[in-house]
């Protein structure tokens, strides 16, 4: 039965720690093991989980919400007012259990998304975070140096642009929504969405230009 | 407490390494995905009302890996040491299970049955703030587990919008699912670091009633 003690769970943590086997995937091994052999995992049920997972989940579905925002106004004004539902219209359906925050970058504003305290994501929206976002490096410096994080990423933003850092610290996700670039005038969904990238939805990627390097 | 994963602000972190996860759908080793699933599907079949597995206690169970380990353990090493600590805090394997890679069969597969203090049915408080309103975070918060950051206590901030009751997490990271209400507030970067002076850049973060005063 669950303790919530916390202490315990330092202590635990040290024993693990100073005992498990040194190379990561045989840990891994030995949990899935151990689950198996207990019987509260059934043998397949992870290799499923993975196929699902890999077929439905990506950024190609934020890339689609986005590229559909850029080409209709009223979708648009639907994903700020509620952008679980924007997502549900264009098919994702298990997004229920957490509230999602579009933030608009506009030509005065530039939306970052962070999450200090742990890793938080809509990741069963658009996939598992890069790994740069769960960096300590990254959660310590995007709320205090958002403008010299930016710059790493290629991002230089003049002064009289405003940054808004946004930090998942509740259930609530953030999904920053690019500015749709000059020169796309009368493109189709399908190659707007070829221009959203990962980082865009996240905010460490701003000029969307098909001339710029994808990153 | 004041864990080593409240990293919103701390100085001294070097550059991102963004670079590396250009073409990766965010697993970089085959192991990661599977760590990943593992603790997916665990956390979603075995719900907080089956086992007391609140969402928050999950996050307190991984910010209590020691402090120096959290800052250079692999994320998904540490969510596979987290679930580990889980179940032998539940006593449904032991840390020789995980060490061995097997289960000695004791203790024997169960049901993870336990009625957990839930008190999500208590009458939950109207709303104090509403957008405008004028608040400090609070300066410091007795919880075992909180999802108010250092970097904004003390500081003034305007509430920019209200979400009604959320699950609050302090409360949930024992078991207990009550709600209290939710409020996103902005934070002047101006208010919060000495080198933003003159800036109008803000820092939005979600925060419960309770780690709210008037200011």
């Amino acid at each position: 039965m669950v303790s919530y003690a916390s202490d315990k769970m330092g202590e635990i943590h040290r024993e693990l720690h100073s005992h498990l086997p040194p190379e990561p995937a045989l840990r891994v091994k030995a949990l899935e093991t151990v689950l198996v052999e207990n019987g509260l995992l059934q043998a397949d049920t992870i290799d499923k989980w993975l196929e699902r997972y890999a077929e439905k989940i990506g950024p190609k579905n934020g890339a689609k919400v986005i590229a559909r925002a850029w080409r209709d106004p009223d979708f648009a004004a639907r994903l700020e007012e509620d952008g679980m539902r924007a997502f549900y219209e264009v098919g994702m359906i298990d997004v229920r259990g957490f509230a999602l925050k579009a933030v608009f970058n506009s030509a005065t504003t530039h939306n970052l998304v962070v999450c200090t305290l742990c890793s938080c994501y809509p990741q069963r929206l658009i996939g598992m975070s890069p790994m740069w976002y769960k960096s300590m490096e990254y959660r310590a410096r995007a709320v205090r140096d958002p403008r010299g994080v930016l710059r790493e990423f290629g991002v230089d933003l003049a002064d009289d642009i405003e940054v808004r850092v946004w930090d998942s610290t509740s259930e609530r996700r953030y999904l920053v929504v690019p500015e749709r670039p000059a020169g796309t005038e009368g493109w189709a969904e399908e190659a707007l969405a070829g221009l959203v990238t990962r980082n865009s939805m996240i905010g460490t990627h701003r000029d969307l230009s098909p001339k710029t390097e994808l990153r | 407490m004041d864990g080593i994963h409240d990293l919103g602000g701390r100085q001294g972190f070097g550059p991102i390494r963004w670079q590396a996860d250009e073409k990766s759908d965010g697993f970089h080793e085959k192991w990661e995905g599977r760590a990943w699933a593992i603790c997916m599907c665990m956390l979603t079949q075995f719900w907080q009302d089956q086992t007391g597995w609140t969402l928050d206690w999950s996050r307190h169970v991984i910010e209590r890996i020691a402090p120096a380990d959290y800052l250079v353990m692999n994320y998904f090493d540490k969510w596979t040491q987290h679930l580990m600590a889980i179940l032998i805090d539940d006593g449904v394997a032991t840390v020789q299970d995980f060490v061995d890679g097997r289960s000695h069969g004791q203790p024997p597969a169960r049901p993870l049955v336990t009625p957990s203090p839930v008190t999500a049915t208590a009458a939950v408080r109207p709303a104090r703030y509403a957008a405008g309103d004028r608040v400090i975070a609070k300066r410091n918060i007795a919880s075992m587990h909180t999802r108010l950051p250092g970097f904004i206590r003390g500081h003034k901030g305007v509430i920019d919008a209200s979400h009604g009751p959320e699950i609050f997490p302090d409360a949930s990271a024992r078991g207990d699912t009550r709600k209290e209400q939710l409020y996103t507030v902005r934070f002047e970067a101006a208010e919060l670091w000495p080198e933003a002076e003159g800036r109008r850049d803000g820092i939005y973060v979600d925060l419960w009633e309770s780690y709210l005063e008037p200011a």
